[in-house]
């Protein structure tokens, strides 16, 4: 038989239900509550009667109730499962569960809600937890997320500065900090440097977070006096700390007054505010409470460093790797482009142009005078223009930079220096163990931490000093060189009507060095002359002056003894004896102008052309040997004889001439034959040029070219004495005209050569003579080739025409009538030399 | 995507009648609206709609950086406005939608005839001498409150929110079938909300407001009601017999009235 | 060589011409210039006829040069006659001798000055 249950009494049941009971009216006024709901609450009925219930909601459930409960029961009549929070009369809080019914009273009385309240909290602990590791999933998700992206936008970045934004975004994002700071170890200077602000340090030897977390290579947790929080994360590579990454984390919020609209930045989804701190599980909301951070925030934090040290580590490597071959490529180019300058100070203006602004922002060179490290610069170049002509660098300065440069130390150091409160870096330029002065850079790159480092300066500062010293020395040799080289060349060959000599020098297209090539012209005796075509081995003041004492030699013994052979064999006794261009080749040929007969010798030498009239050439193969001082075989000095026609024309060169890179030598010997014989019709006056044109199209070879041609005249020249009285004038020219025409001159070309040579034999009488017919003036004529030459000449004093009519109008006529006119008045007389290309044909 | 179908428009009575628009505040949707908005359809045209991120509106659309404030709101509802080719509309805002509203008048004034403002507040923190009915901490709080009353807000979403599929009488049994907010989007709306100042703006209204005020009111107390009252050129306030924030759900007719009579004024 | 059988003078069309015959040169041209300034005195117009000249050299040219100065001075028109592919013409256009004053032979030089 079961017990009978238990009588229910409906108050009872009420009151002391499992669950608070509220009656209120539709404003909220409380009209009836159970115990359940006191005892809970600790608040006495009478407290409660006749009050809204808004005032026993914690704040959040007040305006919930209002925009929430409230409207709900009024659009469905019932409101289930709502979370509510009730103030207790401790002031604790009551965490609770709600279901509401809005029901309508008898007609004519108000309406009535009837609110059941439960003890929520282990159902809201549950609810936390679930809401908790969701949001941990969801904020993990999220910052993975984060990290990835920041991890993708640090493999793209190249600059070290440029790492800020993805870590204060990870930062913002992953961790809502307040501020995201990142600190860079200056190894150097043994501290942390924060990037992107000007000229804070922090020692490592601190106990500021930032520096112990450098120091212990993990995170460091930092309360802050004011409750907040600073978390460090060291960025690390291979263990070796590069810096640290600071996420600050403040108590406050934002001043509510400013404007939502400047709020740092939205919300991500689900994402509470950036710095309020939360508390959950807590009954009491005691604020401000420290931001909580689980291992997993930690560990995250941990990986952001690590992630950023290794960005860095590429970064560095990236920049370290662009840096070097951006100074290796300079360097380069500033060689290149120093050696390409010519001279000394071009060179100096050159080294400071190229300097600014790709290292410095002002250069300037001050070069010692004499070496007087105290004295006033000696010259100075400077760029760009600056105000009172340049930096003056104090004397100590100066001391300790030729101390140091004389001291040999590689690489020479450069010292820093700040003159009215700019910076600057002083470099010794030296080169050959001696000072040439200073390199003084300022501003631009210098001051920066950019491309350049000491090591670059240093290596910046010696190659500009040795291409400096270069350019001084080889400046001075090529001054000499040159001068050398031009009293060589210059052509003042003996004048003779039995031949004549045209020449031609090329230097090589990409050198400015001289080179050793030389020819020269010279009577052997009064019925032979010598050419020689020579090459001295080598450029520059070494080789001209070898050349010159070489052709001096020939010279000299080329009238002393008998025919090339001997002459070959002396020119080696004296390159021996003078140890001056060995290995030196030349040809040597002399002619004997009445016979026609050649000798000739080749000393190593390409072989001289002859062009035989009518334009048949031949190269001159026999009495080969070798080079000037070679060892035996080179001894046996021998000489080849032929004899040439009359209106031959020999050519000797030098092997620039002919030689053309891949290309057979044989090859460009047959290209001058060709050329030669194409240009046989050539006047003599134009061979040189056109042939050194046509063998070298572009003005210049690789290497230098000099060439010699010799005319052989085919005709016994017109030679006269005419008597310096001008009755003697007609019958003078009745002779030349003849003789002229016994030539082949055309009527207007024997015209112009008669007046033109009357002219100048009436100038001689006139001007030479003061018509003293006791006297008489040269005429030698003589047609080669295609061109008549006249050489009029007398032994009298010039004296100036009387009146200006007279002046000048005989020598216009003869400019007119002849392509090429030189007068010589020296003190023994007034040689006129002319000569006048045949345009061929009668009148 | 147009605004019509993004803020779930919802339009009754004559085409060509002058056109009222109603805007809900925070915490429900155009539902608030239920009692009062149909009793002006015989003579005029009712625009009813819900804010992005709230009632059946596009949640696609909400962008959280973009309605980081209420000027969002203000240009959301000047497009409707636009694509509706709407000019002196009545608008009628509850809660925070007032000042949305308000915000949009003053942009646009050529487009507004008449400015109802029902439970309006510029500003809900105290500030000096300004009174709004909470403290900054307050707000705190209340922000706090919506995380831990998050699943009980958002029950129609518990089932997706949670995650939790293999325990889905957890979603079932907390469900309400109204006021369905995205928890994310309620909890920014809110703060947005409730850090608004719109203090400045008052005094720029160009349009015949009138100001609902309820008798007891714990989120727009009488004060505030006033101050709007002081600081809007010509403003008329009434204030009504309903208490609550919701005049609009409590006591429809009294609001219905006061509208009315409002509207019939010149 | 005389300076008589170089020039001739005479009369034509009211004008008078100088004929300069033969070699003109350093030798002959004081002389010839000496005789053609004395013995021309007409104002109505002078034709230096070159046709017959063989040789003209600068001293020739500076001669012709004063001639035509001298004829100008006293208020004559003045032409010279000298053939267009001659050795003469051939000297004076090298130096540009006055290039208006040229004409092909006297008659065309006559019928230029008494148009």
């Amino acid at each position: 038989m079961p017990e009978p249950l238990p009588e229910e009494n409906a108050e009872d049941l009420y009151d002391s239900a499992p669950c608070g009971y509220l009656t209120l009216l539709p404003d909220g006024t409380i009209v009836r509550v159970n115990r359940t709901f006191l005892q809970w609450t600790g608040w006495r009925r009478d407290q409660l009667a006749g009050r809204r219930v808004h005032e026993f909601y914690a704040v959040g459930s007040r305006i919930w109730h209002e925009t929430h409960l409230a409207p709900l029961l009024h659009m469905q009549g019932e409101v289930r499962e709502a979370a509510a929070e009730f103030r207790r009369a401790d002031g604790s809080r009551l965490d609770a569960f709600v279901n509401a019914v809005l029901r309508a009273g008898p007609a004519g009385s108000q309406a009535l809600v009837r609110m059941t309240v439960f003890d929520a909290k282990e159902r809201r602990t549950y609810e936390r937890q679930l809401l908790e590791e969701r949001r941990s999933a969801e904020r993990n998700a999220t910052r993975v997320r984060l990290l990835q992206e920041m991890v993708v936008r640090c493999a793209a970045i190249e600059r070290v500065e440029e790492i800020v934004a993805p870590i204060v975004r990870v930062g913002d994002e992953a961790f809502a900090a307040t501020a995201t700071r990142v600190w860079l170890l200056d190894p150097a200077q043994a501290a942390l440097r924060p990037l992107g602000v000007a000229d804070e340090l922090l020692s490592l030897d601190d106990q500021a977070p930032e520096a112990r977390a450098a120091a212990l290579l993990d995170v460091v947790r930092h309360a802050e006096d004011d409750g907040g929080l600073r978390l460090v994360s060291p960025m690390l590579a291979d263990q070796r700390v590069l810096g640290v990454v600071s996420f600050v984390f403040a108590t406050d919020r934002p001043d509510p007054s400013e404007p939502q609209a400047a709020r740092p930045r939205a919300y991500g989804e689900n994402e509470p505010g950036p710095t309020r701190p939360r508390a959950y599980g807590e009954d009491e909301p005691a604020r401000p409470r420290p931001r909580a951070f689980g291992e997993d925030e930690i560990e995250l934090m941990r990986t952001v460093g690590r992630q950023a040290g290794q960005a860095l580590e590429r970064i560095r490597l990236l920049e370290e790797t662009t840096r070097r071959a951006w100074q290796s490529g300079f360097l380069a180019r500033l060689s290149r482009d120093l050696d390409e300058t010519v001279g000394f100070t071009g060179r100096a203006m050159r080294l400071v142009e190229l300097l600014v602004p790709d290292v410095a922002g002002y250069a300037q060179i001050d070069l010692d005078a004499a070496g007087d490290p105290a004295g006033e610069p000696a010259w100075r170049a400077s760029a760009p223009a600056r105000p009172g002509g340049g930096w003056t660098i104090p004397n100590d300065v100066l001391a300790t930079v030729h101390a140091a440069g004389r001291s040999g130390a590689a690489p020479a150091a450069a010292l820093l220096i700040t003159i009215d409160g700019e910076r600057a870096l002083v470099l010794p330029l030296r080169a050959r163990n001696a000072m040439l002065g200073t390199l003084l850079l300022a501003g631009g790159e210098v001051s920066g931490a950019g491309h350049v480092g000491p090591e670059f300066l240093a290596d910046l500062a010696d190659r500009a000093g040795l291409s400096l010293d270069n350019a001084r020395l080889a400046e001075r040799d090529r001054e000499v060189a040159h001068t050398l080289q031009r009293s060589m060349l210059s052509g003042d060959w003996p004048a003779d009507p039995r031949y004549h000599v045209v020449t031609a020098y090329r230097p090589a297209v990409h050198t400015l060095e001289v080179g050793g090539d030389w020819y020269d012209v010279f009577a052997t005796s009064a019925e032979s002359v010598g050419i020689v075509v020579g090459d001295v081995v080598g450029r520059g003041l070494h080789a001209a002056s070898a050349m010159g004492q070489l052709r001096s030699a020939v010279r000299a013994l080329a009238t002393a003894h008998d025919g090339p052979a001997e002459v070959l064999r002396h020119m080696d006794d004296f390159v021996s004896h003078f140890a001056a261009g060995q290995m030196t080749t030349l040809a040597y040929a002399e002619l004997a102008l009445d016979s026609g007969v050649l000798r000739y010798a080749c000393a190593g030498h390409p072989p001289p052309l002859l062009v035989e009239p009518g334009g048949v050439p031949s190269f001159l193969w026999e009495a080969r040997s070798g080079p000037l001082g070679a060892s035996a075989a080179g001894r046996a000095r021998s000489e080849a004889m032929l004899t040439v026609p009359r209106g031959s024309r020999l050519v000797l060169y030098t092997d620039g001439l002919v030689e053309r890179r891949g290309e057979r030598f044989h090859h460009g010997l047959d290209r001058l034959a060709s050329a030669a014989a194409a240009h046989w019709q050539t006047p003599l006056g134009l061979l040189a040029t056109e042939l050194s044109d046509a063998m070298l199209p572009g003005g210049g070879g690789h290497d230098d070219m000099c060439l010699l041609a010799l005319d052989y005249t085919d005709a016994p020249p017109f030679r006269t004495e005419v008597p310096a009285r001008m009755q003697a004038l007609a019958g003078f020219r009745a002779a030349l005209d003849a003789w002229l025409g016994e030539q082949g001159v055309g009527d207007y070309d024997r015209f112009g050569v008669v007046l033109a040579t009357a002219e100048a034999v009436a100038n001689a009488i006139e001007h030479g003579y003061g018509h003293d017919d006791a006297r008489t003036v040269g005429v030698l004529a003589q047609v080669d080739g295609g061109a008549v030459s006249v050489r009029v000449s007398d032994t009298g004093q010039w004296r100036p025409p009387r009146t200006a009519l007279q002046r000048g109008r005989g020598l216009a006529l003869i400019g007119r009538l002849m392509d090429e006119l030189v007068i010589d008045r020296g003190t023994g007389g007034t040689t006129v030399l002319m000569r006048r290309r045949a345009a061929g044909g009668g009148r | 995507m147009s605004a019509v179908q993004r803020n779930n428009i919802r339009l009754l009575g004559p085409e060509d009648a002058p056109a009222i628009v109603f805007a809900h505040g925070f915490g429900c949707d155009q539902n608030m609206w239920r009692f009062v908005a149909p009793r002006f359809a015989d003579d005029h045209r009712v625009v009813l709609f819900d804010h992005v991120g709230a009632g059946n509106s596009d949640l696609g659309a909400y962008d959280a950086q973009r309605y980081a404030s209420l000027g969002a709101y203000a240009d959301d509802l000047l497009e409707i406005l636009r694509e509706l080719d709407l000019r002196g509309v009545v608008f009628v805002g509850h809660s925070v939608a007032a000042m949305i509203g308000l915000l949009a008048a003053n942009a646009e004034p050529d487009r507004f005839a008449k400015l109802v403002l029902v439970g309006p507040s510029p500003r809900y923190i105290d500030d000096h001498d300004y009174y709004g009915g909470f403290s900054a901490g307050e707000i705190d709080e209340l922000l706090d409150s919506l995380d831990s009353n998050y699943l009980g807000w958002s029950a129609a979403m518990a089932p997706v929110i949670m995650g939790n599929a293999d325990r889905p009488e957890l979603g079932e049994e907390l469900s309400n079938s109204f006021c369905r907010t995205d928890p994310a989007i309620a909890r920014q709306f809110a703060e947005v909300t409730f850090r608004s100042d719109n203090r400045a703006d008052l005094g720029k209204v160009s349009v015949p407001t009138l100001i609902l005020q309820c008798s007891e009111d714990v989120i727009a107390p009488r004060e505030v009601g006033a101050y709007c009252n002081a600081n809007i050129p010509g403003s008329t306030l009434i204030v009504l017999h309903a208490t609550g924030h919701c005049p609009n759900l409590s006591a429809p007719d009294e609001t219905f009235a006061a509208i009315d009579g409002f509207l019939r004024t010149g | 060589m005389s300076a008589e059988r170089q020039v001739r003078v005479y009369s034509t069309g009211g004008c008078e011409v100088v004929a300069l015959i033969g070699e003109i040169d350093h030798a002959t041209a004081p002389l010839v210039e000496r005789d053609v300034l004395a013995s021309v005195r007409a104002a109505t117009g002078v034709v230096v006829d070159l046709t017959a000249t063989t040789f003209l050299d600068s001293a020739g040219l500076l001669c012709l040069d004063r001639m035509v100065t001298a004829f100008g001075d006293r208020g004559a028109p003045v032409r010279v006659a000298a053939p267009a592919d001659g050795m003469v013409r051939f000297t004076l256009d090298l130096i540009g001798f006055l290039p208006d004053l040229l004409t092909e032979d006297v008659d065309t030089a006559v019928a230029a000055m008494t148009q």
